[in-house]
């Protein structure tokens, strides 16, 4: 996840998300409770925090059976994508399934989430994080056969630094020099501590994705994509499959199976039915109810779930330059007033969603408590009380999607600020126009999400008052200094303490009310091997879900 | 001749309207492409170039004009998403559509013929009230119900055909026939009750008439004057209705295409709305309406088959 990016698709998703039996669309983080340690290229592992929630399901590895090569996997999606230029195409979270098949990241996370170095030698930075040094790997070649060198670095930079979706997650970056053939260096605006985790090709973040030269170049290269990664791309017929076949010039070891088929199934029922009925092999769903449901089938040996860490929560973001919600006791009636338990009831989430009392996980590395109100409905009906007596009614418009289940669902939180005396007007909104309409700010309160979850560093826009993002419009001078700071930090615990000052100011003035984490469950036939077995290039294991992002390399099929 | 030309003169009427009507209310609908396309993190920079790119700020009529002007060459466009030519799009996309419309009449028909027949023959009978009733259970069940339920038993549980997917004839063609049959009945289903309510009221009237009593005096089996003598008669209410009915189908293609994730026109066209692109969608429409206004074309000729005296007053 990074700065920046994709995160249209994030919002969409943390929104669809939502739709708990739609499931699984929705951003995660993998680096949600591990923070970065700035030097990824020393290999030195100081754990600043224990590794991520990960319950693998333990049958997905038979100790007992050697990994045989062969055999194909059909994967099911949740969306398709418009195309695969990593610079160039937003991607739906499914997008990058496909991508780790194709694409090799420059940077991935180890098993305790820590930023490691993958398609890249050594990601490097200088003392004051402004020059970061790429060096890449030698020998490694796109699927064209060019070969992977520094200027092939430098051209995808600079695609994503020219191009509009992207461009604003590279703002920081200033010029780069080719060194060498393998080196390429980065100067920076500004102190970047942080710059390696937008290289690891997670949701929200396309741009460690290295794409041929060739492909950059042409008008189709979307159409056409050419990587370096365990698969190569065969054909794409869209909305319907695209199939990959084994790279057998492979920088690492080649994968086992012999093509992968990926496909886009949009409902959620038709997807689960295509897994029932063997006609797909694997699918992730961020559904609690599902992923109970096969939890029980596992037990009978049927399936394997597989389930990643919790990622960025589910919110509801306020316009807090938007009265009555311009008024922190109105603002803080609300989060009080929310009852979490009957808001997981109805969202499916029986023990697998968490609740969250800020933008990061209560297990996260970078969590503070904080002032964030707790659930008192008494409370809240005296604050509420308060400001009618003083400034007049509270009512406000609650803007969400079109669908059924999210319509219920503002319908559970009005019934719940009902409650405390707040007059909630519902209005419906296409996903396109809800995100138009939040962006010019005309907006009150509305269902939201793409914020928190990752490093803290990656809410900078969100947050801080000069990206012209900020569409809360809730800021202090306080904040912003924390954010700045934070981000010029390499020290995670220094960067820390100027998180927490983020936290301590958001949880006094709440202008997000945070719900609860998003979990994502893999759903494997009981023949499909290694889903969560990834080792990196040096043989040591790396992460290999992250949120529902998996790699492929190392999975294989029982003969 | 001149019926072809009178034909093609409102084709190009009905393609000017129906366009310029899509054109219009994609334009009234809140949300522009730039933020589907760029998303709320882009700058303010950026949305104005993307804008300026596509052309956004022209007034409306201009916009279609030019589109209307290029349309007119051959050239239907660059999808604004995905940057890929329009009519290239809709040449993947069209077959899998045709092919579940007209496979969905054939079996919409198959079953509602005979269903009808045998309603008319003793109307008012316990089978023509049976049949009537499990017309309406089939018009009064959802869509969505329908397809989700032949996925459970035929796919799921009986493991007979693919849950999802499509193949394409030229691949395989049996396999093809097999990723298009449970969409095509899900699409069927509602149609039967209406063609066979039409067609059976139609052979009602006609058993009535003098010719056939006569047919049945020269002691004609039942058969026969089913066969040779009512059902020609009757049917133009059912022609008519299959004609027009395309139009409906092609609304239902968009559910039955997104639940069977086949890659049809009807998925193409309301990702197309939901994101305000343009120059897919208009793609998408001009072949639509081409394809509805053709389909009615041919209608009209049959009735003339079926109908001599139409043919006559068309003639004269």
């Amino acid at each position: 996840m990074g700065n920046r990016a994709n995160r249209p698709w994030r919002r969409i998703a943390a929104i669809t998300l939502l739709v708990g039996a739609v499931a699984a669309c929705g951003g995660n983080s993998p680096s949600d409770t591990a923070p970065t340690q700035p030097d990824v290229s020393s290999g030195e592992t100081t754990p600043v925090t224990e590794p991520p929630v990960f319950t693998n399901a333990p049958t997905t590895t038979n100790p007992e059976v050697e990994p045989t090569a062969g055999g194909s996997l059909t994967v099911g999606l949740n969306s398709e994508s418009t195309g695969y230029n990593p610079t160039a195409d937003a991607w739906a979270d499914s997008g990058h399934n496909v991508a780790h098949a194709i694409f090799d990241p420059l940077a991935t996370f180890d098993a305790g989430g820590k930023v490691v170095p993958y398609l890249a030698e050594s990601i490097t930075p200088n003392a004051d994080a402004t020059v970061w040094t790429i060096t890449v790997r030698s020998g490694v070649t796109f699927h064209d056969g060019t070969p992977l060198n520094a200027e092939a670095v430098r051209l995808n930079f600079e695609a994503n630094k020219n191009s509009p979706q992207f461009g604003s997650q590279l703002a920081l970056l200033g010029s780069m020099a080719v060194i060498d053939d393998l080196t390429l260096e980065l100067t920076m605006t500004q102190p970047w501590g942080t710059f390696p985790n937008v290289l690891a090709g997670t949701i929200g973040s396309q741009i460690g994705y290295m794409a041929a030269p060739a492909m950059l170049a042409s008008a189709d290269g979307g159409r056409n994509p050419i990587g370096t990664g365990p698969f190569t791309f065969v054909e794409w017929v869209p909305d319907d499959h695209l199939t990959v076949a084994r790279n057998d010039n492979y920088w690492q070891d080649p994968a086992y199976l012999d093509e992968v088929v990926f496909r886009p199934i949009p409902d959620s029922t038709a997807r689960k039915a295509a897994k029932d009925a063997g006609d797909i092999d694997l699918y992730y769903t961020g559904s609690s109810s599902e992923i109970q449901e096969y939890q029980a089938l596992q037990a009978d040996g049927e399936v394997n779930v597989t389930i990643g860490a919790p990622g960025e929560g589910d919110m509801v973001m306020l316009n807090t330059k938007s009265a009555p919600l311009d008024d922190v006791r109105v603002r803080r009636a609300l989060a009080m007033s929310v009852d979490i338990p009957r808001l997981f009831e109805f969202l499916d989430a029986t023990g697998v969603k968490q609740p969250t009392h800020g933008p990061y996980a209560d297990t996260s590395f970078w969590y503070v408590e904080t002032d964030y109100p707790d659930y008192d409905l008494e409370g809240a009906k005296a604050l509420i009380a308060e400001y009618v007596a003083e400034k007049g009614p509270v009512e406000f418009e609650f803007a969400g999607g079109q669908d059924p289940f999210i319509v219920s669902l503002q319908e559970l939180y009005q019934s719940m600020w009902s409650e405390i005396g707040a007059t909630v007007n519902i209005v419906s909104r296409a996903q396109g126009e809800n995100i138009s309409a939040v962006i010019a700010g005309d907006f009150q309160v509305v269902l939201w999400g793409g914020i928190g979850g990752g490093d803290p560093d990656n809410d900078y826009v969100d947050f801080h008052s000069n990206t012209g993002q900020n569409f809360s419009g809730f800021n202090t001078p306080e904040m912003d200094a924390a954010l700045d700071a934070g981000r010029a930090l390499t020290d995670p615990e220094a960067r820390k303490e100027q998180y927490a000052i983020v936290q301590q100011v958001l949880g006094e003035n709440v202008p997000y009310i945070w719900t609860g984490t998003n979990q994502y469950g893999l759903i494997t036939a009981t023949d499909v091997m290694g889903v969560a077995d990834f080792d990196l290039p040096d043989g040591t294991p790396g992460q290999p879900i992250s949120g529902q992002v998996f790699f492929l390399k190392d999975v294989w099929r029982l003969p | 001749m001149r019926l072809i030309a009178s034909r093609f003169a409102r084709l190009v009427a009905v393609l000017v309207a129906v366009t310029f009507a899509s054109f219009c209310m994609v334009a009234l609908l809140p949300g522009d492409i730039v933020s589907s396309v760029l998303g709320p993190d882009a700058t303010e920079e950026a949305r104005e170039q993307a804008r300026e790119d596509l052309n956004l700020d022209a007034p409306l009529p201009v916009r279609y004009v030019q589109w209307a002007a290029d349309a007119l060459r051959g050239d239907l466009g660059v999808s604004y998403r995905t940057n890929q030519p329009v009519s290239e799009a809709l040449g993947e996309r069209v077959w899998v559509t045709i092919e579940l419309v007209l496979l969905s009449q054939l079996i919409a028909l198959a079953i509602a013929i005979p269903m009808a027949i045998f309603g008319a023959l003793r109307p008012g009978s316990w089978l023509d009230r049976f049949l009537s009733g499990a017309q309406l259970a089939m018009l009064a069940t959802p869509g969505y119900l329908v397809a989700i339920g032949l996925m459970a038993v035929f796919a799921v549980q009986l493991g007979w055909f693919d849950t999802t997917g499509y193949t394409r004839f030229l691949d395989d063609p049996l396999a093809n026939l097999k990723s298009l049959l449970l969409p095509s009945i899900a699409l069927a289903l509602e149609q039967v009750a209406v063609y066979s309510r039409v067609l059976r009221t139609d052979l009602v009237n006609t058993f009535d008439q003098d010719f056939i009593w006569f047919a049945r005096a020269k002691g004609n089996t039942t058969r026969d004057i089913v066969v040779r003598h009512a059902l020609r008669p009757s049917s133009i209410g059912l022609v008519t209705l299959t004609g027009v009915s395309v139009g409906r189908m092609i609304g239902g293609t968009v559910l039955v295409e997104t639940i069977f994730a086949l890659p049809g026109l009807g998925r193409f066209t309301i990702d197309a709305i939901n994101n305000r692109d343009f120059m897919a969608l208009q793609g998408a429409v001009v072949v639509l309406t081409v394809g509805f206004v053709l389909v009615n074309f041919a209608v009209d000729i049959l009735h003339g088959v079926i109908d001599p005296r139409i043919r006559t007053e068309a003639a004269r």
